[in-house]
Order: C-alpha cells, then structure tokens, then sequence
C-alpha cells in the first residue's frame, strides 16, 4: 500500500490540481470576451504544447547524453521522454483541431505552430517505432540518438520556413496570442498540474523501462539456470 | 472576426475529455505493465 | 594514406560505379520516378491552370518518392555479402565515407531530376519564366537538402526490420522545409518571380542544406558502428 502511494501519490495530486483548474475552467469562469465558451481551451491547450515542447527538448538532451556516455539511463529516459512526448503532441494537435473548427471554420490552418507540431511528432514517433523494430539494445540506443537529434534539429528550420512562407501569404495570426486571460489563477493551475503530471509520467514510464531492461538482462541468463526438462515424471523443483 | 462566437461547447467538451481519456489511459497502461513485470520479477526471485 | 578529400573522392568514384554497374536498378527508380508523376497528372487536376500551379510541388514529390527507393538501396547493397563489414575494416574515415555516398546520392538524384524534368514539362505544360541558371540552382539545393538525411537514415535502416516503413516515416518528416521552400522557389521560377523571392526562399534551403550537411556527417560514425 505504502508502495503505491508513493507510485501514484504525485500522479494523483496531479490530476486533483488538473480536476480542480478544470471544474472552474468549466463551469465557474466566464466565457472568453472574444471567444465565448470555446476561449475555455485556454485552460488546457496552451499547457499541453510547453509541455510536449519540454519532453520533446528534454529527449533531444538525453539523445546527446545517451550518445556521449554511453549508458542505458540516458537512452530509457529518451524513450520516456519522447513517448509522453508524442502522446502529448497527439493531444496538442487534436484540441487545436477541435479549437479551429468553431472559430475558423476549419480544423486545420497552415500556421508554422500547426505544421511545427506536426512535424515533431511524426519525427520523434518514427523514432518510437525504429525502437520497437530493433531488438539489439546498444543499436537501439544509439540509432534512436541519432534519429532524435537529426529530429529535433528540424524543428527550428520548419518554424522559420513555415513563417516565412506564411508572412509571404499573410496569413491570419494565430488567435492564441490575442486572448485576454479573464481566469489567470486557473490557467496557472492547470499549467502547474500539467507539468507536475508530465514529470510524473516520464518518470512512471522510466521506472517501466529499466524494469524491462532489467527483466531483459535477467532473461537472457535463464538458459543457465532454467531446470533440466524431466519427462519420466517427478522432476525437479 | 467580430463578435462572440456562438456555441462551440461540444467542442470543449469534446477536447476536455479527450485529453482527460489519453491522461488516464496512458497512466492505467503504464502502470499495469509496471505491475505486472514487477510481480513477475519477484515469481522469479522467489522461486 | 590518402587524405580527407581523397577517401571522399574514392568512395564517390566507388558508389558512382556500384550504380552503373547495378543500371537495371537505377533505372527501374528512374521509371518510377516518372509513373509518379503521371500519377499526380491523372489525380490532380486534369489540365489547367491549376496543374501548371502545382507542377513543381509534384515533381519534388516524384523525386522525393523515388529517392527513398534510392536510400533503401544505398546500404541495403552494402549488407550482402558482408561488404560493409570489408568497407569498415579499410582505413577511411566513417565522414568521408558518408560525405563519397551523399555526393554520389547528390548525382544520381539530379540525374533523375534531369529525367523528371521534360516529363513535367510535357505532362503538366510548364513553361520557363526565369533564366535556366536559376532552375538549376534551385534544383540543385532541393537534391542537395535530400541526399544528406537520406543516407544517413539509408544507414540507419539497412539492417533495420521493415526498412521499406522505417526509413520513409523517420526521413519524410524531415523534408517538409526542403519540400516547402523548393516547391515555393520552382514555382516562381516557373511563372515568374515579380516580387524577388526565389533568392530568399534558396537561402532558406540553402540553410537547410548546410545544417544537414554538416549534422549529418558527424552523426554518421556513431550509426556505422552499430551495423
């Protein structure tokens, strides 16, 4: 019991702050002045994208570290990062879809925040799965480095080409740095249980990996010690 | 853009449950192969 | 020992060699290149305008799609017969090796842009507004931006399961900045630029380039190793 407490007991503060930001968010602060009840997103959607930002940066610095030293906890610590990431980044591109569709019109604008977002999750979730395709830890960890760098260091070249190309256009802004916060304490709360949730996350995730690895080494020991297959009954063990 | 925009709290609600579904979901799924590969690990120490 | 520019000279005559000796291959690429873009021809609009707009969007696409059968074969070639292996063993720096691979990817690529090219032309019925320099050049920096990455991740997948979706998923995100500033740069190029652009939209790719170049190329040692 006292084991799953401290498991889970960060996660659960988490989620009770979350709940808490979003029960006013909801239902208590009025509607956004320009936006209306859709401006409510602000309550979760702008802490989704710093969040999937820092795991994604946070991947790219332990792909450096895992190339550098050499060590397995660098490369598990990517691996988390970049799978609580890409789930974020999934979310991210979701609630902005579902955001665009009542204000725009359409679930998708060309915005270099959009296409950026994109972009790094498609990169760093074919690094996800190059991982699951390759069983060899050392390749694992030293091919999925490399991917992840090569990824995140496209990410700046994608922003700047996509404003460039979208000031070219002139565009619409992007709506989100026109809102007036009217529910500030709300929106810090959320943030505060986002990222609290996010780092609890990678952790949890961490904490499976090396268990995996772990169990990984220990396996590969059983043909030593697994006991001899005794057929004519009453066998060992 | 003028004006308010009108209704759109499907929406929200739509997003709010979404990334509620995914936090949880992924929390429930990591946490019960954590379990699980833990109390396998202990069979082995055990036996 | 020969030098730095020598083991990159050396490997870019090797590679240059391996592909004319494997024609069939290379000329298979070349065809699909071209029934990549008479399938965008048959799905996009049927004629038009709107066509000729999207001609130079379609034929960095076709290359963009032919060049991953391209980097799926640059290494896969190396794992027969423990070539890699052999290739390791020789005193070349694991740089030079990768900088010889992408110069010849650079040439075969731009060889089938040359291809690709009149086939747009009769397909899509463009025409040239700017000077033929500058169509050069910026096709030039789109084959350039993709040969870099390309064989790096060609590296990466050679011995990779399911190489055929691992190599395009990790390589495609990567191109969307060489897809979207060089499909900007040929279209002006295409039907005119009034407004000066193409220089900006070539240093973009040009950036591009240079950043993949060069981070590619330090990147490589560590992914050899592994193979």
């Amino acid at each position: 019991m006292i084991g799953k407490l401290r498991r889970y007991g960060v996660g659960v503060v988490g989620f009770v702050g979350l709940a808490v930001a979003h029960y006013f968010g909801l239902f208590v602060a009025p509607g956004e002045a320009m936006m209306g009840d859709v401006g409510r997103i602000l309550y979760i959607h702008p802490q989704t994208a710093q969040a999937s930002m820092i795991c994604f940066l946070a991947a790219f610095v332990c792909a450096v570290g895992s190339l550098w030293t050499g060590k397995s906890g660098w490369d598990d610590a990517m691996a988390s990062f970049a799978e609580v990431g890409v789930l974020l980044g999934v979310l991210l591109l979701a609630q902005g879809c579902l955001w665009a569709k009542p204000t725009w019109g359409v679930y998708w604008v060309w915005s270099p925040r959009l296409i950026t977002s994109a972009v790094m999750v498609l990169s760093f979730a074919g690094v996800l799965i190059l991982r699951r395709l390759v069983e060899d830890p050392a390749r694992r960890a030293t091919w999925s480095a490399v991917a992840a760098i090569i990824s995140a260091a496209d990410v700046p070249i994608v922003w700047f080409s996509v404003k460039w190309w979208r000031d070219q256009h002139q565009m619409q802004s992007d709506v989100a740095k026109d809102f007036a916060q009217t529910f500030a304490w709300v929106a810090h709360t959320s943030w505060f249980a986002v990222m609290l949730l996010t780092g609890w996350l990678v952790w949890l995730r961490y904490r499976l990996a090396r268990v995996e690895r772990a169990h990984l080494e220990t396996a590969a020991d059983l043909p030593a010690r697994a006991a001899p297959l005794n057929l004519d009954g009453g066998g060992e063990g | 853009m003028t004006g308010i925009i009108e209704g759109g709290w499907g929406f929200v609600a739509a997003v709010y449950l979404l990334t509620w579904g995914a936090l949880l979901g992924y929390t429930a799924w990591v946490g019960r192969r954590l379990e699980r590969l833990e109390s396998t690990t202990e069979q082995g120490n055990d036996a | 020992m020969i030098g730095f520019s020598g083991q990159v000279r050396e490997v870019f005559r090797r590679e240059l060699l391996v592909a004319w000796r494997g024609k069939a291959r290379i000329l298979g690429i070349g065809f699909f290149g071209i029934a990549v873009m008479l399938l965008f021809a048959v799905g996009g609009e049927a004629a038009g305008a709107r066509l000729t707009k999207s001609s130079a969007a379609y034929f960095i696409l076709a290359e963009l799609l032919a060049s991953t059968l391209l980097f799926a074969l640059i290494f896969r070639i190396e794992t027969e017969d423990e070539a890699l292996e052999m290739l390791m063993m020789l005193p070349i720096s694991p740089s030079a090796l990768f900088y010889g691979k992408a110069l010849a990817a650079t040439v075969l690529l731009g060889g089938l842009a040359c291809v690709l090219a009149p086939v747009g032309v009769v397909l899509f019925g463009v025409g040239l507004v700017e000077p033929a320099w500058m169509l050069i050049a910026v096709c030039g920096l789109i084959v350039f931006g993709l040969a870099a990455p390309g064989t790096l991740y060609s590296a990466l997948t050679a011995r990779a399961p399911a190489q055929e979706i691992v190599l395009p998923l990790l390589y495609f995100p990567l191109l969307l900045p060489a897809l979207l500033a060089g499909s900007r740069a040929l279209t002006l190029v295409l039907t005119g630029d009034v407004m000066t652009q193409v220089p900006s939209w070539c240093y973009l790719l040009a950036c591009f380039d240079i950043l993949y170049w060069v981070v590619c190329g330090l990147l490589f040692g560590r992914v050899v190793e592994g193979v």
